[in-house]
């Protein structure tokens, strides 16, 4: 009977879907897996050599000067807050949307968005020089003299943005993952995995009431954690709006900064579920429907941010003022003309190729162009932090910025570190939903 | 002590449409195990209302206590003047206020949850053999036993035995 049929079908996609991921855990990791992991550590080395040289020898090693104090670490961290963004915005904001394609993805996005939040956080605290006594800068604690720390200052507001997003966001992760941690608990054959699933799912047992409760806590931290991912970048932005530097100082700056987070959290999201999909052969799973999809957003995410430049271009001719216009030239035609020409072709003008289908369903080509507006995008942040501070209005300030060899090296390391947590956390949780895949596409039967 | 019956159902879709069935017309005290939600529950309407009021209810004192945290150190602690600018503004204070009620909203409703969800059922081998059945994608059905006096109930759950699709047990509550 093809009602028998359907059944067999949407409970044997049960358990498939949780052999599969048992497998993956089970198993143990491929060869590709082992060789992605080293090579990612091995980039992670040099992010620690360059800590530890920074924090030994100080911020001399750094190519900043009075002029330029902000440089390369705050590009840095803008553009891995800015990734983190996507992670949210497909788990939360498609769930509230009821964009069911997001299953087979969002654990992958939610764990985006928390490594690379750990990843960008590095940079601020780095930069302070003394590491050691950033819980004096940052928590709420009062410091010499019984001062409180300045809550005016945007600084200080991204220190509560990020931290409560990144607690927010391992919250949301840690509640997505409870069923299925429910039920790998007693199909991982390794007991310190068996320990840890059945630690965090002790109480779950799946009963009405506490699917009740599941489903409520779920919409409510949905809810609350998408005006959160809009408010986090645009504190970002006001580290640089709120400031009286040309080129920095402009009302755009929160909506230019959310639609470039997204955009760049989009691209970086297409990059990971190329390679993951390939990795742990979920091919079927991370469709090319939903790679379609990704890039879609990642489309409409460009056209916004196309759309912001274009205002802010227009503000800099109405308004007619002889800083911002001196500011922007030297980003058109001064000294940071090839970065600001690669990053408006990375962003705006590679992008519209996903307007053809067939390029938006190519695995290749989406690789080719989501790695150019990776690229593209931290352009743009070095675009606006550093000629900015380059030459603002007393032409005696005026200075020039190289990065140094130890900046770099903690720049390339943060990939490294990045990816290396990922790889970690998919080694030892399920890297799909088995609750939400199951839901999909399962027909509930009629009666009457 | 009461006797009840565990209905165990092998495949998640049977067993949505017997509980659909059943439960549309009748209102039998029951609950259920599954590893998945069934769309429509027909029972406890008041417990998915509770988590959102606890996280308003967080939210506002997540703001009242920011904003009195922001003003009580800028104004009253140790008031420090900054280029001539106010002590404490409230336009200014509505970033750390957003963020933090949405940190105690969360905490708090992460904390409800945990707490409103412990399992109840009293024998450890029942809970553990419910457990294994979930995560073989089996669900089960937990009603009073006197349920079967029902002419509707035992109608369904006969034809649903005689087509091998569940398997019923008996213990005590």
């Amino acid at each position: 009977m093809p009602e028998e049929k359907q059944n067999k079908e949407n409970n044997d996609k049960f358990v498939f879907l949780t052999k599969l991921a048992a497998n993956s855990l089970n198993n143990g990791s491929s060869g590709y897996y082992r060789v992605l992991l080293t090579v990612s550590i091995v980039i992670t080395l040099f992010a620690i050599v360059g800590v530890y040289l920074t924090t030994s020898k100080g911020l001399k090693l750094w190519g900043i000067n009075n002029s330029i104090p902000w440089a390369l670490d705050i590009t840095n961290f803008v553009f891995w807050i800015g990734i983190s963004h996507a992670g949210s915005l497909i788990s939360a904001i498609l769930f509230l949307l009821r964009q069911h394609w997001r299953a087979g993805i969002h654990r992958i996005a939610e764990a985006m968005t928390i490594f690379a939040l750990f990843t960008a956080i590095i940079y601020p605290i780095f930069h302070t020089g003394r590491p050691w006594l950033t819980i004096f800068w940052v928590f709420p604690v009062p410091i010499q003299s019984g001062v409180w720390v300045n809550f005016k200052s945007p600084l200080m507001w991204d220190v509560f943005a990020i931290l409560i997003y990144l607690i927010s966001s391992i919250i949301f992760l840690y509640i997505g993952l409870l069923p299925d941690l429910a039920i790998l608990s007693k199909k991982v054959k390794s007991v310190f995995l068996q320990k840890i699933y059945s630690f965090l799912s002790s109480f779950w047992i799946g009963s009405s009431k506490q699917w009740k409760n599941y489903k409520a806590t779920y919409l409510v931290i949905a809810g609350l954690i998408t005006p959160l991912v809009l408010s986090v970048h645009s504190i970002v932005s006001f580290d640089f709006a709120v400031s009286l530097v040309p080129g920095w100082h402009t009302t755009i700056m929160p909506p230019y900064f959310v639609a470039g987070a997204i955009f760049s959290g989009c691209a970086s999201l297409v990059v990971l579920l190329i390679i993951f999909r390939k990795l742990f052969n979920l091919e079927e799973i991370i469709s090319v429907d939903v790679m379609e999809k990704v890039n879609k957003l990642m489309l409409v995410s460009g056209l916004m941010l196309a759309y912001s430049y274009l205002t802010e271009y227009f503000f800099l001719f109405y308004g007619a003022n002889p800083f911002e216009n001196q500011s922007f030239s030297n980003r058109f035609i001064g000294d940071y003309k090839y970065v600001f020409w690669s990053m408006f072709a990375m962003n705006i003008i590679f992008p519209q190729l996903l307007w053809v289908k067939k390029i938006r369903r190519s695995i290749p080509f989406s690789l080719f162009v989501s790695v150019f507006v990776l690229l593209g995008m931290w352009l743009e942040r070095y675009s606006i932090i550093v000629p900015s501070l380059a030459k603002d209005y007393i032409s005696s300030s005026w200075d020039v910025y190289f990065p140094t060899l130890t900046e770099i090296s903690i720049l390339i390391g943060s990939f490294g570190l990045f990816m290396t947590l990922f790889l970690l956390f998919l080694r030892f949780f399920p890297i799909f939903s088995i609750y939400d895949l199951s839901k999909l596409n399962s027909n509930k039967k009629n009666y009457d | 002590m009461t006797k009840i019956l565990y209905i165990v159902f092998h495949d998640f879709e049977d067993f949505e449409f017997f509980y659909d069935k059943i439960f549309s017309k009748r209102n039998f005290n029951h609950n259920y195990y599954s590893a998945r939600d069934v769309s429509s529950d027909y029972k406890i309407e008041k417990d998915s209302k509770i988590l959102p009021m606890i996280a308003l209810i967080a939210g506002i004192i997540g703001i009242l206590a920011a904003v009195f945290f922001q003003f009580w150190t800028s104004a009253s602690d140790y008031p420090l003047n900054l280029s001539g600018k106010p002590f404490f503004s409230f336009l200014i204070s509505i970033p750390i206020t957003f963020e933090f009620m949405v940190f105690i909203s969360v905490l708090a409703i992460l904390v409800s949850f945990l707490f409103l969800s412990k399992s109840k059922i009293k024998e450890p081998d029942v809970e553990k053999e419910i457990k294994k059945l979930i995560s073989e994608g089996k669900s089960v059905l937990k009603v009073e036993a006197e349920i079967v006096n029902d002419d509707f109930f035992r109608m369904h759950l006969i034809e649903f035995m005689q087509k091998d699709k569940i398997v019923v047990n008996q213990n005590y509550d």
